[in-house]
């Protein structure tokens, strides 16, 4: 009788042994969860900031005017004024000209 | 109960290397991943990286020229870039590309956005005297970016934390990047720390005389600035931003003299062909 419960002890731990490990093995072979991609996350922000392009119209009005202490507005931007400054290129050739001229390193 | 011992503690042990084997998959060990997970620890201890930088700081920029409206009077323009790339052109951190606009406001007054945005005002360009005080004020400005001051700044406000990066907090939820930049949008409407700001002055100073630019170009600035009645509408911004004339001109005069800073070129006829003759 004494024996009996033992082989019963022993058998009910080894299948939970066996059963956890088996759950284990499921999970490493199921599918990884899907990535977020940070290029499409970057894309996604390139595409949401332009669409606020229309944003700084509202605010042309007022602009210069904010007071000082005041919180800056968050909210507005002006995409194609900054479009235009990233247009302003300056040639290699022209920089050394413009430190030459100077005396510049 | 000895026999039950001895019957399972060896059958445990023999399962434990299975266990073991499921749990550690060595011959699924990805030496790539383990690399980029070490490139992303090292990251994580920056942040932000210059990408995620650059793309705060267009934003940002996009806000102040909303807000202020840009000068894009070609010919000032046009220098004040000369100028500025001359200048970042010899800075420590010359691998990223650098812009400079004109924001239409009397304030006297210039600011760094991260990653490569640099702005100074109508004000500023009517309150510096020769080329010399333009780089000067801008060296103190491009020594923002290479210090990643706001970076910093951002991460001390525990909005990028270690272990994790801009995109990563930012790909659990978008706005989280909406956050960053107007953390940035509010941190210049304050002003950056004193010490950041100092440390500004010191290398400002130090990279324009590198250049080949007068030593004392900040220092005059800084000078003038100190000597104008506190109340002045003009500075009010500047003088709650930056921290008092004394003080600047003490760190400036200790980076001249530690660096042996002497001689150089201030170009007031150049500065003013370009500057003065198209005041708007």
């Amino acid at each position: 009788m004494k024996k009996n419960k033992t082989f019963v002890g022993f058998f009910l731990i080894a299948l939970l042994v066996m059963f956890s490990l088996f759950c284990f093995a499921d999970d490493q072979d199921a599918p990884p969860p899907p990535k977020k991609n940070k290029i499409k996350w970057l894309q996604n922000l390139a595409s949401k900031a332009d669409s606020s392009s229309d944003q700084s119209t509202t605010v042309a009005g007022v602009r210069g005017l904010e007071e000082v202490g005041a919180a800056p507005d968050l909210v507005v931007r002006d995409w194609a004024a900054i479009t235009r400054l990233d247009a302003v290129v300056i040639k290699d050739d022209e920089l050394k000209a413009f430190a030459s001229e100077g005396k510049l390193q | 109960m000895k026999t039950w011992k001895k019957i399972l503690i060896p059958f445990i042990l023999c399962l434990l290397p299975c266990g073991l084997s499921f749990a550690f998959d060595f011959n699924d060990l990805d030496v790539n991943k383990v690399v980029s997970g070490s490139a992303k620890l090292v990251k994580a201890a920056v942040g932000i990286s210059d990408e995620e930088e650059i793309k705060i700081g267009r934003d940002v920029a996009a806000n102040l020229a909303a807000r202020y409206g840009l000068d894009e009077d070609p010919v000032k323009l046009h220098y004040l870039n000369l100028v500025g790339q001359v200048v970042a052109h010899r800075c420590s951190r010359n691998d990223i590309p650098y812009h400079f606009g004109i924001l239409k406001s009397s304030e006297i007054n210039a600011m760094a956005t991260p990653g490569g945005y640099i702005f100074v005002t109508d004000g500023l360009l009517s309150f510096v005297q020769d080329e010399s005080e333009l780089a000067g004020v801008l060296a103190h400005e491009i020594s923002h970016v290479t210090q990643k001051h706001i970076v910093k700044a951002i991460r001390q406000a525990n909005l990028v934390g270690a272990g994790s990066d801009a995109a990563s907090a930012a790909g659990k939820d978008v706005s989280q990047y909406g956050k960053l930049s107007d953390f940035t949008i509010q941190l210049l409407s304050k002003g950056l720390s004193r010490d950041d700001e100092l440390e500004a002055d010191a290398l400002g100073t130090t990279l324009a005389a590198q250049v080949g630019y007068e030593v004392n170009g900040l220092r005059r600035t800084v000078e003038r600035l100190g000597k104008k009645e506190s109340g002045n509408a003009a500075l009010a911004r500047f003088n709650k931003t930056h921290p008092a004339a004394k003080d600047r001109l003490q760190v400036i005069d200790q980076a001249i003299y530690r660096h042996e800073l002497m001689g150089g070129q201030r170009l007031a006829e150049r500065f003013a062909r370009n500057i003065v003759k198209n005041k708007t």
